[in-house]
């Protein structure tokens, strides 16, 4: 293929055709006009909602569309958000992808520290991969806040808080990760060779920072004590986030690099690594449940979510991965084995979230769960089924993630390996 | 000026004037679940003899309010008087404060598109000294006042009765304060062993430093 | 955007329009800068005084009004009787007000009774289609006026309504809703009594509450007194009850009592109290007629406390015990009067009883016990009533031992269903009742309707009634008139005045407007009926002087229906108020709504929860006329209660004394004494229940069933089924059942709970409408009168509403 030279990248020549409609890119497209459903479908709930006031009537009492607004919210339900449970597959999904994506980075760059070579010749893909997750999750949050608004996270931000710290820490990290990227795919080798080491401690003190950041936005949150009381959270999130990134790193060795000489080493370097993390994960669980309210690990533990805990995700992130890691073998048991981590991290994500929500706040004496109507039962367990929306959304995230891979990949060929 | 209420809740007999009257006075949207206050019912049986706590309750307009802690773009903030407030204007629906806030006491108001929740009625506090649901209620449950003003009724109440709080180790410094009923009988069916019983004098210092701490970032 | 008015709100407050503005904004600024708002909102704020018309209550509200919109209803702290509070119900009255399917403008019927089809017309149409009819009518009756029948729900404008049908037109068929609510229980106290008094809630010791709720079903100032002072704050209060109601949850003792057997109780509490000889014998033997009879009728019966529990299901030892500590804290004790409709067949015994036994302890017009209290002197409306010699009695004489002028809804319904009247009735006025949902038996109601040849109805909402009628005549709300001022009697008597907060809304009227529309249109017509059959007049019409014309006969005698309704109300409440106080304190009304003497003096701010109104010793607790006169210095200088409550007092009743013993009862084949029938108990048979109603607190019977606010606090109603009779039918929270009884069928989802006792249903009264007029309404929940039967206790012919067995399918 003809290449050209542009600001020491060597970038492919591709036709618009062959840039903008191969396989993956129409995949992505399918994905995306998904997701574009699902905003249709919840931007809908949020702003179009037939919604009233009680002040409503007093100005046109006899408006149809106010009556209509009226018998909907006495007999059904309007709006978007469950008072409930605030946090929802929209932050699953947020969660799961920027935190593996970053994983993923994080991972490469503690290889490259550690001086594995081979880790050091494919992180091109690697690297391309975990900033399009992070980019698939930013598109979620993007579409789970009203960005009407967002001006004043300039314009009044308030420095302490998880939530607002993120919008600077993305803002540093995107550039810097594809500055990362760019190093790699650089033929400037020299200059790459000078800033390979401090990029690489600071990569790995910004993904420090970022896990950091992501803590502090669970933890802050005082009524949800899944969240406040797990231990460390912050090691948390990085051992459960390496362990999907591995997956992932897994899957995509195969798909990309499977017909490669390397494939074997890579995937056996992956399985080690994978082995490492899942035992330190294992030992996590036990261990963390431990210190958390009692309300909450009797829900997730013993409770209606004890199938999705133990076979979605024990038994999915946990427990085959390790019995198809512990021996060395060939390379199809670390590609299942990654493929169950995937979803089985997936899963541990969504009992995070959900999980998190699902102690209801309404025993404020410690007498019991409060009702509110009459004629109603105390729930003891929340749980809000997602929108369709939500979940279209996150599909279009994988589009997401899949759109930005290819553009890439068209343009710099990621997917060969390189000398360092 | 630091505005509380204090709840003589033994008198509750869960009428919901208090609910109607709010949502008249502020133009609530309508539907079940978009109440800025409450009563909240927790029924059972003792040896086959059925009891029902009713706990009357709403935003605590918290001096430590995780959810003015929280908010990015400080949509929720705190104003004179130590009322917790949400500027619509500004709110990003991140839903971190209603994460955040261990009552359940925010929800989202589609109209606005932005959370919403108890404003202790201050638009209407400088004419009539009090908010709507404490104004309407039959068994005067309620008794608003300013926890400053040595001479207010509330400063009064409370200085004779034993009180506690809602959620307590959350560390959130809530304002509404729940009286102890006089009934034994009911204070124990109604109040967990493990809650704190507070008296003014325990109580007061600790308050004072948390006010003086936080009050510097009550706007307008 | 698809909702327009109000709605997008946050589309006012969005960034980019504050960018623009280029200052930092919140959305109540966005408009007009702060101050200008303010100003603009005084201007165009207005607050009136009002009375509100939620419920019975009639408690004192303040209005407000901004830009001609209602936007709050705020108590109004001066009026002693609702002591600034507001229920739910009242705040909720901006939703009746503005509800979207109320009635705009007259209808007239255009298809089959019941389809609910009708066509708009103007207040003359309407007005003439009634004349047209009532003309037909009145001729083929010969002028019996009373072949047009007319039923009302209470209300401050009734009178207005009632004074047209009764005197004005001249029919004796007046159905009073009493005959389906409280007329018993108070026709029982007044009998025995010499009236049916107060409840001093506000200072008793010891309260005995049986079946009332006055947490649910709220009644100032009870409701507001009762709550602040149980729970060891100074009363006892003890409820029996079939359920564990939201009452129950405050009582200090909770009985739980079979329905229908509260008379077996009341027995054994006045058997034990007889027997321990702990009754207050001074005041027995100084005010009461007949007790040595009713003692010996009481022992000699077996009242005891086993026999109860047999039939109540409440342990023995708990009679002895309350009975004991009621009489340890008379006079200070009370056995609540209960204010509702009839529980069983033996309900006057049973209000007797009750009577008695709270007169045992002395506990009659003194502090803390069953005061009369006063009432502040108004004149009524002078009315020039026309004599008609063809208006027959009314129909239903007969129903009961003692019919008055208030009838029995039930018994007169039936009649014209079976055709047994003694004249043909014709036709039916309903003013602010829907007797399709409020009276039991709706089935033959409808059947009632079907069969009269002419139904008006006036009402603000198209209820279920109003879709059976010819004529539909729209009434504002409390909202938008001036009605007749009243005068509350009480400990703290005082006087209210309910003025307009806004015009009448679409093509609404006021009911003396209604009345003034119909009488001008009837009046002529119907004299020409009268002069053509009535002999009277036409006997009178001869024998005129020759200077006295036809229509100086006709309008001095009253026969120009219209003449009571030429003042507008403001001017007539002006008249009758400034008679007795004077144009400075009209002035004061008018101001504040409220009046009373002294009000600005006594009047006290305590705190935001407490007010003085008259001063202690201005209070009227002891109001009944002494024998001794000079006693009456005394009793102002008394410390103990009991020395006030022996002394003798000249009550309202025959004997003057407390009745025991009621002889003329006797040749009406009615008991003399409270006496327990075991016929007149209905058993209920194995595998079914007996069905109970009544009310919750955000509902007024059926009139808010369509009042969005208030909906959305209890969006339908829910059968209440004992825990464990659930489980043995496999129903769980929120399966649907079909209730079957003999009169009928409903559907309504389950409520299994152990807060009601076994082989026991309850729902509440207000739901199951069928009217398609009704958006929020229409087939929501079940009505209880679709499924309780018709019967009438022998007394006053009131409805029995708790006799009604049923049978549970879960579908």
């Amino acid at each position: 293929m003809e290449k050209i030279i542009f600001a020491g990248l060597t970038i492919n020549k591709v036709s618009i055709k062959d840039l903008l409609f191969n396989k993956v890119m129409l995949l992505s497209y399918i994905l995306l006009g998904l997701a574009c459903v699902g905003i249709l479908e919840i931007f809908d709930l949020r702003y179009f909602s037939e919604a009233a006031t009680a002040h409503a009537s007093g100005m046109d009492p006899t408006n149809p569309a106010l009556k209509e607004a009226m018998k909907l919210a006495v007999f059904g339900t309007v709006g978007e958000v469950s008072r409930e449970v605030p946090w929802t597959l929209f932050i699953v999904n947020y969660m799961y992808m920027i935190y593996t994506g970053s994983g993923i980075i994080f991972l490469v760059a503690l290889a490259e520290l550690m001086n594995m070579h081979l880790v050091a010749k494919v992180a091109a893909g690697f690297m391309v991969t975990g900033i399009s997750m992070v980019f698939a999750g930013l598109f979620t949050i993007a579409t789970d806040l009203n960005m009407l608004n967002m001006l004043w996270m300039i314009l009044t931000p308030n420095v302490n808080t998880g939530m607002w710290l993120m919008l600077p820490l993305y803002c540093t990290y995107i550039p810097f990760v594809l500055f990362e990227i760019y190093l790699i795919l650089t033929n400037k080798r020299e200059l790459a060779k000078r800033l390979a080491l401090p990029i690489l401690v600071l990569s790995i003190g910004v993904d420090l920072v970022e896990y950091f950041i992501q803590a502090k936005l669970f933890s802050m949150n005082t009524a949800r004590h899944l969240w406040t009381e797990f231990p460390v959270l912050m090691f948390y999130f990085i051992i459960s986030a390496f362990v999907s990134s591995l997956g992932i790193m897994g899957v995509y060795s195969y798909l990309v690099h499977k017909n490669k000489f390397e494939y074997k080493e890579l995937m056996e370097k992956i399985r080690k690594a994978m082995l490492f993390f899942i035992s330190i994960l294992a030992i996590y669980e036990v261990f963390g449940y431990m210190a958390v309210d009692k309300d909450w690990t009797f829900l997730i533990l013993f409770g209606p979510f004890k199938y999705v805990y133990f076979l979605g995700y024990i038994l999915l992130a946990l427990a085959l991965p390790f019995l198809l890691v512990i021996k060395p073998g060939k390379p199809i048991w670390t590609l299942i084995s990654s493929i169950s981590v995937v979803i089985g991290g997936y899963v541990g994500r969504f009992l995070f979230v959900y999980g998190g929500n699902a102690n209801p706040m309404s025993n404020r004496f410690g007498t019991g769960y409060e009702t509110y109507d009459f004629y109603d039962i105390a729930s003891h367990f929340n749980y809000v089924k997602p929108h369709l929306g939500e979940i279209l959304i996150v599909f279009g995230s994988v589009g997401v993630c899949l759109l930005i891979y290819k553009l890439f990949d068209s343009l710099f060929s990621i997917g060969d390996l390189r000398e360092h | 000026m630091n505005y509380a209420m204090a709840l003589n809740y033994q008198n509750c007999i869960n009428c919901k004037a208090c609910e109607t009257a709010c949502k008249e006075e502020n133009g609530v949207q309508l539907g079940a679940h978009k109440q800025r206050i409450w009563v909240g019912a927790v029924e059972g049986t003792i040896f086959g003899k059925p009891y029902m706590n009713l706990y009357p309750s709403q935003c605590n307009h918290c001096i430590n309010a995780p959810c003015v802690n929280v908010c990015p773009t400080h949509a929720s903030h705190v104003v004179a008087g130590g009322i917790v407030k949400v500027d619509p204007s500004m709110c990003i629906l991140c839903k971190g404060c209603m994460e955040a806030c261990p009552y359940d006491a925010r929800f989202i108001d589609d109209t606005m598109v932005a959370v919403d929740k108890c404003t202790f009625c201050d638009h209407r506090i400088e004419e009539y000294g009090t908010t709507a649901c404490q104004a309407t209620c039959p068994t005067k449950v309620r008794l608003f006042g300013d926890l400053d003003d040595e001479e207010s009724d509330l400063v009064q109440l409370l200085k004779t009765k034993r009180f506690f709080f809602q959620k307590e180790k959350s560390g959130t410094l809530p304002k509404l304060f729940y009286i102890v009923p006089d009934d034994e009988h009911y204070a124990k069916q109604s109040i967990s062993h493990d809650t704190i019983i507070h008296t003014w004098d325990d109580f007061k210092p600790v308050y004072n430093y948390a006010r003086d701490l936080r009050s510097i970032e009550w706007k307008r | 955007m698809k909702v327009e008015i109000s709605r997008r709100r946050f589309l006012q407050s969005s960034v980019a329009l504050s960018v623009l503005g280029g200052t930092v904004l919140s959305s109540t600024d966005i408009m007009a800068s702060s101050s200008q708002k303010e100003k603009l909102d005084n201007v165009l704020m207005k607050k009136v005084p009002t009375i509100c018309e939620m419920c019975v209550n009639k408690c004192a509200v303040i209005a407000q009004v901004q830009n001609g919109v209602v936007v709050k209803l705020d108590p109004n702290p001066y009026f002693p009787k609702s002591k600034n509070m507001l229920c739910a119900r009242g705040a909720a009255g901006i939703h009746a007000l503005y509800d979207p399917d109320r009635l705009k403008y007259p209808l007239i019927r255009d298809g089959e009774r019941g389809d609910g089809k009708f066509r708009r017309a103007t207040w003359d149409e309407a007005n003439e289609y009634i004349k047209d009819k009532m003309v037909k009518i009145l001729d083929e009756e010969k002028d019996n006026r009373s072949c047009i029948g007319y039923c009302a729900g209470e209300g401050m404008a009734e009178h207005t309504y009632k004074s047209f049908m009764a005197d004005k037109f001249g029919s004796t068929n007046f159905i009073n809703h009493a005959s389906i609510c409280l007329q018993t229980a108070v026709s029982g106290y007044a009998l025995t009594i010499g009236g049916y008094g107060q409840a001093d809630l506000n200072n008793a010791k010891y309260v005995i509450m049986g079946g009332a709720n006055r947490a649910e079903a709220i009644v100032t100032p009870d409701t507001m007194d009762l709550f602040k002072r149980t729970r060891g704050r100074g009363t006892k209060l003890i409820v029996v009850d079939p359920r564990f109601t939201n009452t129950a949850a405050h009582a200090d003792t909770y009985l739980a009592i079979k329905p229908g057997t509260d008379l077996a109780f009341v027995l054994a509490l006045t058997y034990q109290v007889l027997i321990k000889e702990i009754y207050n014998r001074t005041y027995v033997k100084n005010n009461f007629n007949g007790f040595e009879e009713y003692r010996k009728h009481i022992i000699e019966s077996g009242y005891t406390p086993e026999w109860a529990e047999k039939i109540t299901g409440i342990p023995a030892k708990d009679i002895c015990r309350v009975a004991t500590e009621f009489m340890a804290n008379a006079p200070q004790s009370i056995y609540y009067q209960g204010r509702r409709s009839t529980f069983a067949k033996n309900d006057f015994q049973l209000r007797r009883a009750q009577a008695i036994f709270t007169a045992l302890g002395g506990g009659i017009d003194v502090k803390g016990g069953i005061v009369f209290g006063k009432k502040l002197p108004l004149d009524g409306h002078e009315i020039n009533i026309p004599m008609y010699a063809n208006a027959k009695g009314r129909i239903d004489k007969k129903a009961a031992a003692i019919i008055g002028g208030s009838g029995s809804w039930i018994a007169w319904r039936n009649m014209v269903v079976e055709g047994t009247t003694p004249y043909p009735i014709r036709g039916l006025f309903v003013y602010k009742q829907n007797p399709m949902l409020c009276v039991p038996n709706t089935a033959k109601t409808k059947q009632m309707l079907e069969k009269l040849d002419l139904v008006v109805v006036i009402d603000t909402m198209p209820s279920d009634t109003a879709m059976y009628a010819d004529v539909i005549l729209p009434e504002c709300t409390y909202l938008e008139r001036e009605d007749p001022i009243k005068s509350f009697a009480g400990v703290e008597p005082s006087i209210a005045l309910r003025q307009k907060v806004i015009d009448p809304m679409y093509e609404s009227k006021p009911v003396l407007e209604i009345m003034k529309g119909l009488a001008t249109k009837l009046s002529k017509p119907l004299w020409e009926i009268t002069k053509k059959y009535d002999e009277d007049v036409q006997e009178e019409l001869e024998g005129l002087e020759k200077d006295e014309s036809e229509e100086d006969y006709y309008e001095e005698n009253g026969f120009n229906l219209a003449d009571s309704f030429e003042e507008n109300q403001e001017h007539i409440n002006e008249e009758i108020f400034t008679k007795q106080y004077g144009k400075e304190a009209w002035t004061l009304l008018r101001q504040k709504g409220i009046f009373y003497p002294n009000m600005m003096k006594n009047f006290e701010k305590l705190d935001n929860n407490s007010y003085n109104y008259y001063p202690e010793d201005k209070k009227n607790y002891t109001v009944v006329k002494l024998e001794n006169e000079n006693e009456a210095e005394e009793i102002d200088t008394c410390v103990n209660p009991r020395d006030i409550a022996e002394v003798r007092r000249l009550f309202s009743t025959p004997s003057t004394k407390i009745e025991c013993v009621l002889a003329s009862m006797q040749k009406k084949g009615i008991a003399t004494m409270p006496t327990w029938i075991d016929t007149d108990y209905v058993e209920v048979p194995k595998g079914k229940f007996k069905f109970i109603s009544g009310r919750h607190a955000q509902f007024t019977q059926n009139a808010t069933q369509n009042n969005i606010m208030l909906l959305e606090l209890m969006n339908e109603n829910f059968i209440w089924i004992n825990d464990k009779d659930a489980k043995l039918l496999d129903i769980k929270f929120g399966d649907m059942i079909e209730v079957t009884s003999k009169v009928g069928q409903v559907k309504i989802k389950a409520y299994p709970t152990a807060k009601i006792v076994p082989n026991t249903v309850f729902y509440i009264h207000g739901f199951g409408a069928k009217s398609t007029g009704l958006t929020f309404a229409h087939r929501n929940g079940a009505s209880d009168n679709e499924i309780i039967e018709d019967r009438i206790e022998p007394v006053f012919g009131s409805a029995i509403m708790h006799d009604t067995i049923v049978s549970l399918r879960k579908v």
